[in-house]
């Protein structure tokens, strides 16, 4: 999909104060099953170029994820000063691969060799984006692992926006969606090193980077992003952070439940995770050990810093006051009753609006025009 | 330097043509860490060496009311899959007298025709680009534009590159400077060499 400034209304009035969609995502009930990759890559990213691309990823934890070992490239903000970073290449995302269908299939060697993709000596068939999926960590029978769904974090400090030299980046005033501008893009890739959650992934054809746009157009009908809205577990929130009513600014700012990912990258992420639960661990005689979580609290820390520890708390109490009885609205506000209490004011049924040929040419930009 | 008048179009850098024109080795310097456009530029690379290209060959004609312009340098390493070798000429406003270093700046903007070396992948795009530069990498197209072209061959460790665009461009200030990146090195944008004198044509 090619961005432009004709598809990504950049001019608001930048009088009004400035807007913000958020999401949380409920790490408790996320089971890995990769619909919201699918949803993602089957609506943007199905073109030359984009094979590889998938700004929607689902990794196990702990593992080296997507790009293979991300958290160790760098970037980020460090000390208030932008820090340097490694730029993901197209062996450390890996995936996007041709396979040897023709052999297969029409070539007479169906019997003598199985389906593979292809090793065009790049190094991209040593990785994909979920390479290591259910590897997790720990020895049996106190082996645990738990999902980590991950997108671009739009956020508030983007400092791919501030390492862009052409102007192309820009944070969208009226709901701060991350976009970049298609047509001012040189493909110089400092975004790519300057991001530290590695989300930006570049169009070897089109010589542009390219990530994920929140779905800017679906925002602009008040339809969901495609990842929340298509997932079966129903534990994407999304809307406005600063809507004191709403289940985003309750989880995040008043309960303190919702934590956004390596906070210490500086770059202050508008996607937030509840952390996830922990089994208890094992002992030899495979009697419960009640003072030990499955999952380490230091492996959680280091994702999501020293406020997991008090969120995982003030859950375990609060599950604890169901136990005994008692109401909770954050475990009813997690357990969504109602699946469209999710959205915010993006409830729109996306099958209910205009799909003309023409409006979607317009929606969608310069590329399906064509 | 002579801009030479030439009888037939020279894009080919290897037309016999430039056998009549003259050359001069232009050396080339890194663009400064200081001049890079934002902060994240400076930090990230103020310890990291670049500008590999330190000199290279230059050769001006004219043909048909366009410039041509010849580039010849060293370069024996491996070919980058993240980045491709890349060069550009640029020209300034007319009475501007700031130094070429940048690659123009904000008040003394330049124009740029750049030549990028396109991959297999790459083949449905254009090599050459007409450029407005600001500073270092801060590149923006001419809308429209169609007036740049560029051949390119590597030979024996060594490009060889021809760009040209139209006289008009070069007739205000006749003067012009050279940018080089080395894609082996994850050259592009404001990370390159360029030549630190502007060269009189």
């Amino acid at each position: 999909m090619t961005i432009t400034n004709e598809t990504a209304t950049n001019e608001a009035d930048k009088s009004s104060k400035r807007g913000q969609v958020a999401m949380v995502f409920d790490l408790n009930k996320c089971m890995g099953c990769q619909t919201c990759s699918i949803a993602c890559k089957v609506l943007w990213t199905q073109e030359q170029g984009e094979e590889h691309q998938w700004w929607m990823t689902c990794n196990t934890q702990p593992g080296k994820g997507t790009p293979k070992d991300w958290e160790q490239m760098g970037g980020g903000i460090i000390d208030g000063q932008p820090a340097k970073g490694h730029q993901p290449t197209r062996a450390e995302f890996g995936g996007g691969w041709d396979f040897n269908y023709e052999e297969v299939f029409y070539g007479g060697k169906g019997r003598s060799t199985h389906l593979h993709p292809i090793d065009k000596g790049d190094k991209t068939t040593e990785w994909g984006m979920n390479w290591d999926e259910d590897q997790g960590a720990g020895e049996y029978p106190n082996s645990y692992y738990f999902y980590l769904p991950r997108l671009c974090n739009h956020c508030t400090n983007p400092v791919c926006v501030t390492a862009c030299p052409s102007g192309a980046m820009y944070k969208r005033h009226e709901d701060g969606v991350v976009l970049r501008d298609e047509s001012k893009c040189q493909g110089a890739r400092f975004c790519m090193e300057a991001c530290p959650y590695k989300k930006i992934y570049f169009n070897y054809v089109r010589d542009v980077a390219q990530h994920c746009i929140m779905c800017f157009p679906r925002l602009e009908e008040n339809v969901a992003p495609a990842c929340a809205r298509q997932c079966p577990g129903r534990l994407v929130f999304v809307g406005d952070p600063e809507d004191k009513s709403g289940p985003i600014y309750k989880l995040v700012n008043e309960w303190k439940v919702a934590l956004p990912l390596h906070p210490e990258f500086g770059t202050e992420p508008n996607i937030f995770y509840i952390p996830p639960m922990s089994p208890y661990s094992l002992k030899e005689d495979m009697s419960i050990d009640y003072e030990t979580p499955r999952i380490p609290p230091e492996y959680l820390e280091y994702l999501f810093g020293p406020q997991v520890h008090s969120a995982l708390g003030k859950i375990q109490s609060e599950l604890k006051g169901v136990r005994e009885g008692n109401s909770s609205e954050i475990l009813d506000t997690l357990i969504v009753y109602n699946w469209l209490d999710l959205f915010g004011k993006y409830t729109v049924d996306p099958g209910t609006l205009d799909r003309s040929p023409e409006k979607v040419a317009v929606t969608l930009g310069a590329t399906r025009k064509n | 330097m002579e801009l030479k008048t030439v009888g037939e179009s020279p894009l080919n850098p290897s037309s016999s043509v430039w056998s009549e024109v003259s050359k001069e080795v232009i050396k080339l310097k890194p663009v400064p860490v200081d001049a890079q456009p934002n902060q994240y530029i400076r930090n990230a690379y103020k310890d990291t060496p670049y500008g590999n290209v330190g000199e290279v060959s230059l050769s001006v004609a004219e043909h048909d009311n366009q410039v041509f312009v010849r580039l010849e340098w060293d370069d024996s390493n491996e070919p980058n899959i993240e980045f491709q070798d890349a060069a550009g000429v640029f020209f300034p406003e007319s009475g501007s007298s700031e130094s070429p270093e940048t690659i123009g700046t904000k008040s003394n903007p330049v124009r740029l025709w750049m030549w990028k070396n396109r991959t297999e992948l790459q083949s449905g795009l254009s090599n050459s680009t007409d450029l407005i530069s600001s500073g270092p990498g801060v590149f923006h197209p001419v809308e429209g534009s169609q007036s740049v072209n560029a051949e390119a061959s590597l030979s024996n460790g060594k490009w060889s590159v021809v760009i040209s665009g139209g006289k008009n461009i070069v007739e205000g200030s006749r003067k012009l400077g050279i940018v080089v990146w080395d894609g082996s090195n994850n050259e592009r944008a404001g990370i390159g060499a360029v030549s630190s004198n502007w060269i009189e044509i």
